[in-house]
Formats: structure tokens, sequence, C-alpha cells
């Protein structure tokens, strides 16, 4: 029987399937979004190790499904976490988040599977565009500015990846998807461009700019994909590339920092996803067997837990409506079932025994003690004191207890509790049972997490952390600021480049305009009546002659008076005009400096992608048949 | 808790505080006779994670905060000007 059943692409199951939400309604449409998953998870079982939907366009080889224990893990997570994050906004009445989620999920599916760098491409630029709209649906200002950051600076990274793969093409006349050689300028173009996904500084700005932005429940979904999938192919193309070892132990540490300055609560849990693919980068780097296991297991935990944490903050903002730290205080009373389940997802990123992040983390932390990189192994250390410090202590103290802010607030909506329950049941599931996360993995695992001396060592480091944290809990206090980041750089440039536009370059534009203008005019004045506009050429052009060859009495006293007062008129006419097209300068100025219709964009993109459709097309008719 | 005077709860507060450094005491003496397998020289020496906690917690949130309050702090406007 099952033999006879034809598995989907798990990617056209949530593509497809996000299509028909918008037209369901009501108590049909919460079933049909808890329901899409479990059916993209029963089919993904029924997925053998192999290589599937192979498809011949244009000379390339386009690979949509590369099924092998690397790409499995990242797919039962992914659709595991479609699960829990449409029962956590199951409760949402429009259909535009759901949609741009699922395809979201859809998109990092795709990508996941793909087995050559052009649907690789398609599937990241399609993650881009589908994960912006969770963004903009906070509707309001900084979302909307984030919002378009966040496209700008993965097309920026996408474009980099782009040129990469072509050169890539062209020196090795293939687009399979595998381990790059280093070397050449193709090597270190990918790189750049899997990096700006995975959020490798200093191309990380884009993460803690977009994801605390993003709706209470859409970033839920932000916090999972994208970098994980970043990850992915960053073990794809470059395990074991020394630099990933650096950048990765380097990026841990970074997260950690900022995390300490943070006030915004989701921006600080932005920030630890930082410092958490920092570990994954470099066990990505070190590119051992137990180093690349270490890594996937860590994203496939890190998707649960991250997720569980950015609920709880999700849960407060959708309650309270706030989520600065030196907002809020005092939730215990009204909120303890989110706090407790939020504590969980705390002790979990925070590595403590018998929460999954244990038994993930202290693989890749074990990977760089075995490896001798006595450096790397003491900034992953310390970057697990500072999540313990942020994560699990300074966040909940200021949301949850602190000084009791007075705000009026309860339990959010039961769909919310039940997808954090469950998540939580998961960190503490795996955390407990590490064999079950353990077998799907790509090599074989000789790594006993639960040793007396591991567990004795981590509890110590984190409880000393405790007694730190207590000592100086009033100096860690958030403070109503942002930080400088390297988002600075564009932001910084952005603006410069408006005052450009706005002041010099319309200025430029106003003159040319001005100048064609007349030109024009005068056309006009010829055309109106040639032949007496001619006429006039031809006697001006005769005074003009007869006044040089006859000549004028030049040194007479009135002559003299005559030409000063022609001299004054004309100059007091040029003043006149000058500043006529002043005033229509400003006119123009002021006409483009008002809201710009952004519908305009609509069109674009519209007139684009009818384009890219008759390129496919004819494609298509030329090489199909 | 609720139904206790101040006295009362100032009390167990104390002893609660008490019974947590006697479990850090507890844990630092556990890391110092439990058999270990170091990966470092400096990973095996008797209490090395105790101090790390400790120092490492102490130390990220004082240069953290300073470099916030010298360079990376800003007014939450920063960017609207």
């Amino acid at each position: 029987m099952i033999e006879h059943i034809f598995p989907v692409h798990p990617a056209a199951i949530f593509i497809l399937g996000a299509l028909v939400i918008p037209l369901l309604k009501g108590r049909l449409k919460q079933i049909y979004l808890v329901t899409l998953p479990v059916v993209a998870f029963v089919n993904l079982l029924y997925l053998p190790h192999s290589v599937f939907w192979v498809h011949h366009i244009g000379g390339f080889e386009l690979i949509f499904g590369r099924v092998d224990s690397m790409s499995l893990p990242f797919g039962y997570i992914f659709i595991i976490m479609a699960f829990l994050g449409a029962l956590y906004a199951i409760h949402l009445k429009g259909s535009g988040e759901h949609v741009a989620a699922f395809i979201l999920v859809g998109a990092s599916l795709g990508a996941v599977f793909a087995g050559d760098y052009i649907s690789l491409y398609l599937f990241l630029a399609m993650m881009t565009f589908s994960s912006a709209p969770l963004i903009f649906y906070r509707r309001r200002k900084s979302a909307t500015g984030a919002g378009f950051r966040y496209i700008m600076f993965h097309l920026f990274g996408g474009s980099l990846l782009l040129a990469g793969i072509v050169l890539h093409y062209t020196f090795t006349g293939h687009t399979h998807f595998g381990p790059l050689e280093s070397g050449g300028l193709y090597f270190y173009l990918v790189m750049i461009g899997f990096l700006v996904k995975a959020a490798v500084p200093p191309f990380h700005a884009w993460l803690s700019d977009a994801y605390p932005e993003g709706t209470a429940t859409g970033s839920v979904f932000l916090s999972a994909f994208t970098t994980k999938v970043g990850v992915y192919v960053l073990i794809r193309a470059f395990a074991g590339a020394d630099i990933l070892i650096w950048l990765g132990a380097i990026m841990a540490v970074y997260g950690v920092v900022y995390a300490v300055i943070e006030n915004d609560g989701r921006r600080l849990l932005a920030y630890h996803i930082i410092s958490q693919v920092g570990y994954m980068v470099a066990g990505v780097g070190m590119g051992t067997q137990m180093a690349i296991n270490g890594a996937i297991a860590h994203a496939f935990c890190h998707i649960l837990y991250k997720a569980l944490l950015f609920m709880g903050p999700g849960a407060v903002l959708y309650v309270t409506g706030k989520e600065k730290l030196t907002e809020l205080g005092g939730l215990y009373k009204t909120m303890p079932i989110t706090l407790i389940l939020f504590m969980v997802g705390g002790l979990s990123i925070s590595a403590v025994p018998l929460f999954n992040g244990f038994v993930s983390k202290s693989m890749i932390v074990a990977a760089a003690g075995l490896q001798g990189e006595a450096a790397v192994y003491i900034l992953l250390v310390l970057a697990s004191v500072g999540t313990f410090l942020h994560t699990c202590l300074k966040l909940p103290y200021y949301t949850f207890f602190a000084r009791d802010a007075g705000i009026e607030a309860q339990e959010p909506p039961r769909n919310m509790l039940m997808s954090m329950g469950i998540t939580a049941f998961l960190c503490l599931f795996i955390g407990i049972y590490p064999a079950i996360l353990y077998n799907i993995l790509p090599y074989p695992v000789d790594f006993v997490p639960y040793t007396i001396e591991k567990v004795v060592e981590k509890i110590a480091l984190l409880s000393f952390t405790f007694l730190g944290f207590w000592l100086l809990k009033d100096k860690i206090a958030g403070q109503p600021t942002i930080s400088l980041d390297t988002d600075w750089f564009y932001r910084k440039a952005g603006t410069a480049f408006m005052w450009f536009c706005r002041n010099p370059a319309l200025a430029f534009a106003g003159w040319v305009d001005m100048t064609f203008a007349r030109l024009a005019g005068g056309f006009l004045w010829f055309c109106r009546n040639p032949a007496s506009a001619l006429a006039t050429g031809v006697d001006s052009m005769f005074a003009f002659v007869v006044r040089i060859f006859v000549g004028r009495q030049r040194h007479s006293p009135l002559r003299a008076l005559k030409s000063v007062v022609g001299w004054m008129d004309r100059l007091s006419l040029a003043a006149e005009e000058a500043a006529k097209r002043r005033a229509q300068r400003e006119k123009m100025a002021a006409l483009a400096q008002g809201e710009v219709d952004v519908r305009g964009i609509d069109s674009a993109l519209f007139l684009v992608a009818l384009m890219l459709a008759l390129f496919l097309l004819y494609l298509a008719v030329k090489y199909l048949w | 808790m609720r139904y206790l005077n101040n006295s009362e709860k100032k009390r167990i507060v104390r002893y609660r505080k008490h019974l947590f450094y006697l479990g850090l005491l507890l844990l630092a003496l556990l890391e110092i006779f439990i058999p270990r397998d170091p990966y470092f020289w400096f990973d095996g020496l008797p209490v090395f994670y105790s101090v790390f906690g400790l120092l490492g917690c102490i130390l990220t949130i004082i240069i953290c905060k300073t470099l916030g309050r010298y360079w990376l702090m800003k007014s939450e406007d920063y960017y609207e000007e």
C-alpha cells in the first residue's frame, strides 16, 4: 500500500496550500491552518532518501528534491515549526499574514531540498519577499522602514550570490549545489551571499533591525526560518572553512554584547538569535562529523526554543501592547502561565541540563574542545554565560518581576498558550530523550551529553552567573535607548542619499528642464509663423552685419549714456527672469517632496513579473518543443 | 507568602538566600572533587567554571555597559532627524 503513495514536494504543499487560505473562513480556516502542516509532515515521512523532481530548463539542470540525511532534519523542524506558528496565530481574522507565513515555510523547504544553485537562488529570493509582509503587517512607520531595509539588504546579499553563481557556472560549467573549493572569486561571493542569510556580522544588522518590528505572531515565524536556511546552505557549501570558526565564535559573543544594552525585549531576543547562530556557524567551520551534527542538532533545538521565546514577549505585546523593558514589570501576577512557559524557553537556550539546548549546544562546544581550539572554546562558554544572563534572567526579571508597572493584563488567548505549551513540551522532551534527535542526524553520534562532569560544570557555571546577576541586577536595567550597529552605515547613507536627491540632484534636474523648456519655446515661436520668424532672423542678422561694417559713433557722450542705460535695463530684466525661474524650480521641488505614490511600485513589480512570465514561456516553448 | 507579615517574609527571603549560597558552595566543592576529563590545561582547574561564570557575568555587564554608555547607546529618535 505504502509503495503506491507518491509523495508531493513539501514546498508545493505549503505554497499552493497558502493560496487557498483567503477562500476559507472561521472555524474551517482554523482547522485548515493546523491540518496542512500535519499533512505535509506525513508526506515528508514517505520521502525516501533520493533525488527527485529533476527538470532540464534552458540547458540547466534544476533539482528540486535532494532528500538526504542532511536536508531531512531541517525539513522536519520547519514543518513542526509551521504547525506551532500557525497554531499560535490561528486567532488572526485576516488571511494576509497566514498566506505570507505559509509561503515563507514553503520557500524555506524549497531552499533546503534544492540540489542546484539556480533553484536555491529562486527559493531564497522567494523567502525574502514572503517574509517581508510579516513585518509590514505591523502597520506602523518604523516597521515599514525596517521592512524595506530588510528587503533591500537581502537583495544586496542575493545579487552577490547570483554573481557568484554565474561565475561558478562560467568556471566549472555546472550549477550543482555542493561543497565549493576555496580560491576563486565566486567562493567569496557565494559565501557572503550565505553569510547575509545567516546574519553573520557585519552582515547581521537586518535581523536585529527587522525581527522586533514584526507582528506578535509574525516574528515567531521570522525567527525560525531565514537564519537556519543560512546555516544549512553554509553546511552544504562551506563545511570546514576555517574562517567560519572565528566568525561564528565572534558572532556568539557579539550578540551577547548588544543584548546587555538593549531595552526592547524582542530585539534582545533577536540579538540572541545572532549569538546562537554563531555556535552553528562555528560548528560548520570546524567541519568535523561531530561539529556538523552539533550544528544541525542546535539548529533543530534553536528553532523550538527561540519560537517559544518569541511567543512569550509576543503574548505580552498582544495583551498589553508594550514591549520595552522600561515600560513593563510585575506581570507575574496576571500572566503566570506565560511566565512559566517562557522560562522553559529561557532555560533551554541557556543549555540547562534536561532542556533541549543542553544536548545540542554542548555538542558544538565539545567539538571545539576536541579540536583544541582554546580561544573559540572560551568565547563559546562566555557566550553561554551571557545568554543565561539576558534571556533567562534579565528579560523575565524586568518583564514579569522588578517593579510593578501597574499594567492591566490577563493570560493570552488559549491557542497562544496551547502553542507555547506544545513547544515547551518538545523542548523538554528532546532534552530528556536526546536519542530521538540524535537518530535523525547525518552522522552517527558518539556523544553522551549527560555525564556527571558536564552536568556539574554547566550548573556551576550558570549558578555563579546567577550570583553575578543578583549582585549587579540594578546595573543592567533597561534604559530607553537604541543601539548603534552596522545598520548605521546604510541608514546614514540612505539619509545622505535622500538629501542628495532633494537638493543638488533636483536643482540640476530643474536646470535641465528649464533649458529644454526654453529651447522648446523657441521652436514653438519659430513654428507659429516660420516666414516672419525667418524674416526677423534675417533682419537681425542684417542689423548685426551692418553694425559691424558701418560702425557706430562710439565716442559721443550721448551714445555712451544710452548704452549704460541699456545695460542697466538688460540687467534688471535678467534678474526678473532669474527670480521667475527660481520660483518655478521651487514649485517643482515641492511637488517632488510630497507623498510618493507607492502604488507605482506594485505596477512596476507586476510588469517585471509579466516580463519574467513571458520570458519563461519563451524558454519553455523554445526548449520543450 | 500572601498571608505572612513583613518580618516573617524577610525571614523566608533570608532563609532562601542562605540555601542558595549553600548550593553554590556545594557546586564549587563538587567541581573540585569529581573526576574530570578536561580538553585544555585551564578547564580542568578546580572551580574553573564557577569562577568563569561569576567573573564572566560581572565583566560582561561592566564592559558592555561602558561600551554602551560612551559609544553605542543613542536616544530613541537618533535615526529620525
